[in-house]
């Protein structure tokens, strides 16, 4: 029997059993190339197992569990009141919240702008050192401040910018930048920017060495036509090195994105959602319902906001990047 | 003649007595190596009484989850000892103020019995008590196979027994005094000619008086007339709580009403605001710690503090400003000055397995020889037999403050919705004093705010 004996056979199986999950399965697999017999894909699925029960205990059971949540009024400091099923009114209660809507707005900020940023100096460092940067020192270097515990990174910068003794203060007075007795975490107009620096200064690294390793493996036929074209260095940037670079950079955004949307470590440490609500980002909000009110119930509803939301930008970042894939 | 001889010998040996020593108790105060050496007898005595009744909980390690805080430190050293007599092991687990709640009541609501003695702060007792997470210890405390005789309840100062009470039951052991007043120093006062007619430091009585202190202190960069613990903390709200009452102000009256909002609120949180202007750039990110570090450091002239600090500012290794601290009530308007107490107790959780050998160490850990011993190395003695000793007194001027503060102290409520009032406290006086945002809105929004907790949790009638 030849292989494609096998792949009528089970079609023709498939359908007579009825089975529209079962079909629709094999002819996914048969898209990609896996034309495999009923007991092989037995054996597939049952090496698959392990990891979807593992996912399914870790992911999707605390996902469910969390929902349940957000339809109670679970608050451990108050065990001896009981709980309740409340239905929606955390969700009504949270989306009427201007604390709450602050604190969306406040962490949409600080995922734009740090991700802008790092982007755009992450582009440009990998474009000068493009070809140019060999040494693997320092290319390891470059690794030092995302291989930094982010309490770490929170405590050494709470330092350097201290209003008194800190490195960054004074640099800036000395310039005139900053007024005498002004201190960066300590000023409601200055603080979130002082934050969103450091995680400039912590992930910019990042952007470089994936847009470096997406720069050094572009092929070269397209540069030698633009070469022979007499093509200008602004034309071959903008006509075929963010062009072919466009995967590599969505997916260097889209893992940015996630992660600074969750941002919570350096925040707590620098200025716990401080001064007033200034740098108050969701997850601190989370954190201060759920752990320093123990309204579990209400720390669990702004969790499932973030997952969302999280989910949304997820979805949106990679359908483009498989429409970039099916145009390229 | 053998008779009387015989009966005379007692009162002749009592008259040899009086004529040998009375001279010597006039002549010279007892020193502190005597106080030290009769506290290290009775930690023996109690040692050796503890390890008789720990004989079935030899083996057994038990698990304290306490503040990381200087008398934490006490502890944790002087633990060896009590291990060694007893064989129960203590594994001291140190948090930060708010991570100590964290794991401690994650740990009561699941009821796994991690942790066996809990030093909790007084305000959560109504929280903790009511939640079913706390034994009450009476039976513990009147059992004598259980309590040492010289264990002496009533030495301890009576508000910080009823602080950690609840309905008529004790709940936790007092073991850490925290009180808050003003630390100042010394020379800068005299610098500054803030003397009184003897050219001593003249420490302010009222709120206006504070502050033009303040403002004369004032002399940046060299110093500062203040420290703030302004950041979005529980420490900007139990420094704002004293100047409250120092206006004659209450957070709400005896029917929960809330009274915030009122014109002594007003006029003491600009007060605050005005104080803030003389502290150092960046007070407003500020908590108790980094207050303790400037003043050590000498960097601010007086601030509010935790009286808890008082070795740190005693200490060469780590103060600029050794023996020139001095501490006083917060200045107030008031009849007498209000301090803030801020004290923790040694609770026993209800999800303990180990229930008394965690008694037993609590007991242990709040004796007075522990705690005397213990004096200039993290202790913060709950005992007012320790803050009376002169020689005490004379070595450390906190100790005549907090036995003078201790009777007069202010609370914070110890309702269990206190945290929740607490945390939007914290936001609205962050914002007046980093954000500019005026005071009376500010005011308006905590009292609207802790109005709906009260009433949500059906305090009011």
């Amino acid at each position: 029997m030849g292989k494609s004996d096998v792949v009528e056979k089970g079609r023709t199986s498939a359908y007579t059993e009825g089975g529209g999950v079962k079909v629709w399965i094999k002819e996914k697999l048969e898209d990609f190339g896996f034309a495999i017999s009923k007991t092989q894909r037995r054996f597939a699925l049952a090496l698959l197992l392990p990891a979807v029960v593992v996912l399914a205990l870790v992911g999707v059971f605390p996902a469910i569990y969390c929902g349940w949540l957000s339809l109670t009024n679970i608050n451990l400091a108050r065990a001896a009141a009981g709980f309740k099923y409340i239905g929606f009114e955390n969700w009504e209660n949270l989306l009427r919240s201007p604390y709450f809507w602050n604190s969306f707005k406040i962490t949409l900020i600080f995922m734009i702008v740090a991700v802008s940023v790092e982007f755009v100096l992450g582009l440009g460092i990998a474009l000068v050192l493009a070809g140019r940067l060999r040494s693997k020192f320092l290319r390891t270097i470059m690794l030092i401040p995302m291989i930094m515990a982010p309490v770490v990174v929170g405590l050494c910068f709470y330092y350097l910018y201290d209003g008194f003794f800190g490195i960054i203060p004074w640099m800036l007075r000395k310039i005139g930048i900053l007024g005498g007795n002004i201190a960066p975490l300590g000023e409601a107009n200055i603080a979130l920017w002082a934050v969103v620096a450091v995680d400039i200064w912590q992930w910019t690294p990042f952007m470089v060495l994936i847009l470096l390793a997406g720069l050094e493996s572009l092929p070269v036929a397209p540069y030698e036509a633009a070469q022979v074209d007499n093509a200008s260095k602004w034309q071959v940037f903008t006509k075929i090195t963010l062009p072919l670079l466009r995967p590599v950079i969505l997916i260097a955004i889209l893992l940015r994105v996630i992660d600074a949307f969750k941002v919570f470590d350096k925040i707590y440490v620098l200025t716990a959602g401080g001064p007033s609500s200034a740098t108050d980002v969701l997850s601190m909000w989370t954190y201060r319902k759920s752990f320093l009110r123990f309204n579990i119930s209400l720390g669990a509803t702004v969790s499932l906001i973030m997952l969302y939301v999280v989910l949304i930008i997820c979805v949106f970042l990679s359908t483009v990047l498989t429409l970039e894939r099916k145009r390229g | 003649m053998s008779k009387v001889r015989k009966s005379l010998l007692p009162v002749m040996l009592s008259v040899l007595l009086v004529v040998c020593f009375i001279p010597q108790a006039f002549a010279a105060e007892v020193s502190l190596s005597d106080y030290i050496e009769a506290a290290k007898v009775s930690h023996q005595h109690l040692l050796e009484w503890l390890a008789k009744v720990s004989k079935p909980y030899r083996g057994t390690t038990i698990r304290f989850i306490t503040e990381t805080t200087p008398p934490s430190d006490w502890t944790e050293e002087a633990a060896a000892e009590f291990t060694k007599y007893t064989g129960i092991k203590v594994i001291v687990e140190r948090q930060a103020h708010p991570h100590l709640q964290e794991k401690a009541l994650m740990d009561f609501s699941a009821g796994t019995g991690i942790y066996d003695v809990f030093n909790g702060d007084y305000s959560w007792t109504g929280k903790y008590v009511e939640a079913g997470y706390v034994i009450p210890l009476d039976d513990y405390l009147n059992n004598p196979n259980l309590t040492y005789f010289d264990y002496f309840p009533e030495d301890f100062y009576a508000g910080f027994w009823e602080g950690t009470s609840w309905k008529g039951h004790p709940y936790g052991l007092p073991y850490d005094s925290v009180i808050q007043y003003m630390f100042y120093n010394k020379a800068d006062f005299e610098n500054a000619g803030i003397v009184d007619a003897e050219g001593n430091a003249s420490f302010p009585r009222t709120p206006d008086e504070w502050l033009a202190d303040v403002k004369k202190l004032h002399n940046p960069p060299k110093l500062y007339g203040t420290g703030i613990q302004g950041k979005r903390h529980l420490s900007v709200v139990c420094e704002y709580l004293p100047i409250l009452w120092a206006f004659k102000g209450q957070l709400y009256d005896s029917n929960y009403n809330v009274t915030l909002d009122s014109e002594a609120g007003l006029k003491s949180l600009k007060f605050y605001k005005e104080l803030s202007k003389y502290a150092p750039p960046g007070a407003t990110t500020w908590t108790w710690d980094q207050v303790c570090t400037a003043l050590q450091q000498h960097i601010v002239a007086m601030s509010m503090l935790w009286d808890e600090n008082y070795g740190a500012m005693e200490d060469p290794t780590q103060s600029k400003v050794v023996g020139q601290i001095r501490y006083g009530p917060v200045p107030s308007y008031t009849e007498k000055p209000i301090s803030h107490y801020g004290g923790s107790s040694l609770f026993i959780p209800a999800s303990s397995k180990k229930k008394i050998a965690a008694y037993l160490f609590s007991q242990w850990a709040t004796s007075k020889p522990v705690q005397l011993l213990g004096v200039g190395k993290g202790a913060s003695p709950t005992r007012r037999s320790i803050y009376t000793i002169p020689i005490l007194r004379k070595m450390y001027p906190s100790f005549v403050a907090t036995d003078k503060a201790a009777p007069v102290t202010g609370w914070r409520p110890r309702i269990p919705e206190w945290d929740d009032m607490a945390e939007i406290m914290a936001r609205e006086l962050n914002a007046v004093l980093a954000a500019n945002k005026d005071p009376e809105a500010a005011l308006k929004v905590m009292a609207t705010e802790i109005d709906k907790i009260l009433t949500e949790a059906g305090y009011k009638k």
